[in-house]
């Protein structure tokens, strides 16, 4: 009998001091792929130390849209995990199917959101509520051959209109053969959005939800891009463009900030490297990035420790300190205003050769080159279609975005039920 | 009493496999029919049922110059005037070798044809006595020809000069046509390209692979030396990760550095732009996915190449056949029970092409204009990267029956002509 008594004390402490030691777990499921992934484990490793109650785990889940797919899964199989970084329009799908806890109703939300630029508070809202917060977010800007603008005695361009006669002076034609053009750029919707920007567009829906995707300022935009094509001085395809980087068959780039340690590593660190400008202004005449990135979303199926728990991972992710670091090590923009007054930012602004000032222009005037609808990934689509088009000559650029404009308005309409 | 008990146990081994069949196979393929008539992504965040719209969506027309009917039509009165004259032509060759009964029908109809193809197509088209005249006369000249041997013997030939025929007729006639229309709602329905360009790249895909793994399985069974290197090399490509072997595809198709546009320049041929190019992306697809299973069909057909009886060469040697005559009269014919697979299994295949075009085009259908977007591309797409489930899970269902309606042709068309007796 004593044996039994002991034995039955010696099991109800021990399982107590197992429940008491217990950590809260947060699982986070991420797409940080090479280099990304390392500085965000090193950054969750610290958070980790700091929080002795919390365990943060990193689930790397594949690219961006193995991650959506994943979760669109875990959604339906109820094992969601407690925080995971997913695209906006994805984050609005699943908004819509409820799953998920917004940012304003934890605790010191406003301070938070104080520190942040107001364009990421305002890119986070749905329906009028902020369900979601970014800490990986990356800015267009132009990349560009230091040695080649040099040469021809140029300084990176201002303006579009700079930008359209640097590209033209930058092409270089041998025995009727461009063997480097002046401006290199992806046919793609965020390079589309981000030119449209500087030409007064780049908007592609009224906040009343009317498409506005062939307006005049987006057709402006796009035509800028197919001249530069059709006259010779750009070259254009959907592709990366590594190759033509290494073999300098471009000067000029249009780029994310956040594709420098990958795309551009190739040739980055060389003496005739690459730098970094920030985006030209066109005819709106003032900074005005787009972002382009992911954002965080904290499950409600998770426990209400746990869903704590990950909160305070969102702010340990957005406060200065993580932010200059992220930014210093992944070229993302640091989302929190602070971090440009900071003299540990400056410093380095300075002392670094591909001139990192440029993610950091303008980002109180940025938009988010996504809308936060759960249809837009197929608008996102014809759009990207629209520009290959006309691009490739087979539509006018008015053909091309009217051609979008019809194809989304009925997109739009099969999601209204219409 | 045993022998009921051996069915019983024979049956209960079966079960294990049976339910991971049921689980993982069939269970999801009936659930994603039952999704198939759900809207999924809708502005009041859960699925609503909405019946057959999902697929009218994949089929709407949008803005058209001419009714579908309309178009029908004017393709059937050309198939008609096109087959009516081939059966003449075809009737008359025959009936210069032996008598014919069908001598009126094979002399009126196809003058009343040539007289009426020109009013029909430009005038009087989309006139409903017109068209139904059209309708009765070919019927009547399928009819009194049907017993002919033309049908059977000159298969190709007969089916070349319908197609020649009917391309004269659309010269003639006004520019309304089913292809057309279709190609016209192609442009603004996604699903219909995708539709337009898998069956673009089967066309091309599918004999192609036939007549080089035939080619291949021949090879390997007559070359004296180095057979298992051969064997081994052919069969390499199709045990390899196809997305490995598309990667290194990306490279030799590259227009500055590939290997391609190196050996063309060899021959003075000036590089082709192979992955930025909309006309050339199902080419270029079709290049990489023949070469990826010509290994592996010419092994299936090497296999039936020796099941072939000596004897039958021997006695053919004997009677003088030379190689070609002994491949027409005897390896073509003995191995059509092969052949028939190789066809069928390498047209489901080529409907499903999905892997080539998006690790050649960086996950993206086709350089631009979408024109690598084939039909498993849309429904990826659409399921992933739109959330549209219930609409993926239509277009999946459409695929299916578009293949099981091609399968079950085939049989029809072809089970005469397959030599099961070996």
């Amino acid at each position: 009998m004593k044996r039994v008594i002991a034995f039955l004390i010696i099991a109800v402490l021990g399982l107590a001091s197992i429940s008491l030691a217990q950590k809260t777990e947060v699982i986070f499921w991420e797409a940080m792929e090479a280099k990304l992934g390392t500085t965000l484990q090193t950054i969750t490793n610290i958070f980790n130390k700091e929080h002795p109650n919390i365990d943060v785990k990193l689930v790397f889940v594949g690219n961006g849209d193995q991650l959506d797919s994943k979760i669109l899964a875990a959604a339906q199989a109820n094992t969601l995990p407690t925080i995971a970084q997913v695209y906006p329009a994805w984050a609005a799908a699943l908004v819509a199917q409820g799953v998920v806890t917004p940012m304003d109703s934890f605790p010191d939300f406003t301070t938070v959101a104080s520190q942040l630029y107001p364009s990421i508070i305002n890119m986070s809202k749905i329906n009028g509520r902020v369900y979601t917060l970014p800490f990986n977010q990356s800015v267009y800007v132009l990349y560009y051959r230091p040695m080649m603008l040099a040469q021809a005695g140029l300084t990176p361009p201002k303006t579009m209109d700079e930008l359209a006669q640097d590209a033209k002076l930058l092409t270089v034609v041998q025995n009727g053969k461009t063997v480097r053009y002046g401006l290199g750029f992806r046919t793609t919707y965020g390079v589309l959005t981000a030119v449209a920007r500087q030409f007064g567009g780049g908007k592609y829906i009224t906040p009343e939800g009317s498409l506005i995707i062939n307006s005049p300022q987006n057709v402006a935009a796009l035509t800028f891009l197919v001249n530069l094509v059709k006259e010779g001085y750009a070259y254009a395809k959907f592709d990366y463009f590594d190759n033509e980087l290494t073999t300098s068959s471009v000067a000029m780039l249009i780029g994310e900030g956040a594709d420098l340690p990958f795309d551009l590593s190739d040739i980055a660190g060389q003496k005739d490297g690459i730098e970094m400008a920030s985006f030209p202004v066109g005819i709106s005449d003032q900074k005005s990035p787009l972002f382009r990135g992911q954002t965080l979303v904290i499950f409600n199926t998770a426990t209400k420790d746990q869903q704590n728990a990950a909160w305070e991972y969102v702010k340990f992710l957005l406060s200065p300190a993580v932010q200059i670091y992220w930014a210093m090590n992944t070229n993302y923009s640091p989302l929190n205003k602070t971090v440009v007054s900071l003299d540990q930012w400056n410093l380095f602004a300075q002392g670094t050769s591909y001139n990192p000032s440029a993610i950091v222009d303008g980002l109180a005037n940025g938009i988010s080159y996504s809308e936060n609808l759960p249809w837009w990934p197929s608008v996102i689509d014809n759009i990207r279609t629209a520009v290959e088009n006309a691009v490739h000559f087979t539509m006018t650029p008015q053909q091309a975005l009217d051609w979008a404009q019809q194809q989304s308005i009925i997109v739009q309409q099969k999601y209204l039920g219409k | 009493m045993n022998k009921k008990r051996n069915y019983v146990i024979g049956y209960l081994y079966l079960i294990p496999a049976l339910v991971i069949f049921i689980l993982f196979t069939y269970w999801p393929a009936i659930y994603s029919f039952y999704l198939s008539f759900f809207n999924t992504t809708t502005s009041v965040g859960h699925a609503i049922f909405v019946g057959l719209s999902n697929y009218a969506y994949l089929f709407r027309t949008g803005e058209i110059p001419y009714s579908p009917y309309m178009a029908f039509e004017y393709s059937l009165i050309r198939f008609s005037f096109a087959f009516i004259i081939s059966v003449a032509i075809f009737g008359w060759i025959e009936k210069g070798r032996k008598i014919s009964k069908n001598l009126i029908p094979l002399l009126i109809v196809p003058i009343f044809a040539l007289i009426f193809v020109y009013p029909s197509l430009s005038v009087l088209g989309g006139n409903v006595y017109i068209f139904i005249l059209w309708i009765i006369i070919g019927f009547l000249s399928y009819f009194f020809t049907r017993k002919m041997e033309f049908y059977k013997s000159h298969t190709i030939l007969f089916l070349l000069s319908l197609l020649g025929l009917y391309i004269v007729a659309f010269y003639i006639g006004k520019r309304i046509d089913l292809y057309l229309l279709f190609f016209d709602i192609a442009q603004n329905n996604s699903f219909v390209m995708s539709i337009w360009n898998t069956f673009y790249f089967v066309i091309i895909d599918v004999p192609l692979t036939i007549a080089i793994s035939l080619a291949a399985g021949l090879l390997m069974k007559n070359l004296p030396f180095f057979k298992a290197f051969f064997r081994t090399a052919f069969f390499a490509p199709y045990v390899a990760s196809i997305v490995a072997v598309s990667l290194l595809w990306l490279w030799m198709f590259n227009y500055h550095y590939g290997i391609l546009n190196y050996i063309l320049s060899w021959f003075g041929i000036p590089p082709i732009n192979w992955l930025n190019s909309a006309s050339l992306t199902m080419p270029t697809v079709a290049i990489l996915s023949i070469w990826e299973y010509f290994g592996y069909y010419g092994l299936i057909f090497l296999s039936g190449l020796q099941n072939i009886d000596q004897e039958y060469y021997e006695a053919a040697e004997i009677e003088g056949a030379n190689s070609f005559q002994r491949f027409v009269y005897i390896t073509w014919p003995l191995l059509s029970p092969i052949t028939f697979f190789v066809i069928v299994v390498s047209l489901i295949n080529a409907f499903q092409v999905f892997t080539q075009v998006y690790v050649l085009y960086n996950q993206m259908p086709g350089p631009y204009a979408n024109s690598g977007l084939t039909m498993v591309f849309y429904i990826y797409n659409t399921f992933y990267n739109e959330q549209q489930m219930g609409l993926a899970s239509a277009a999946a269902y459409v695929l299916l029956g578009i293949i099981m309606v091609l399968t079950l042709i085939q049989f029809r068309t072809t089970e005469k002509r397959v030599e099961y007796n070996i």
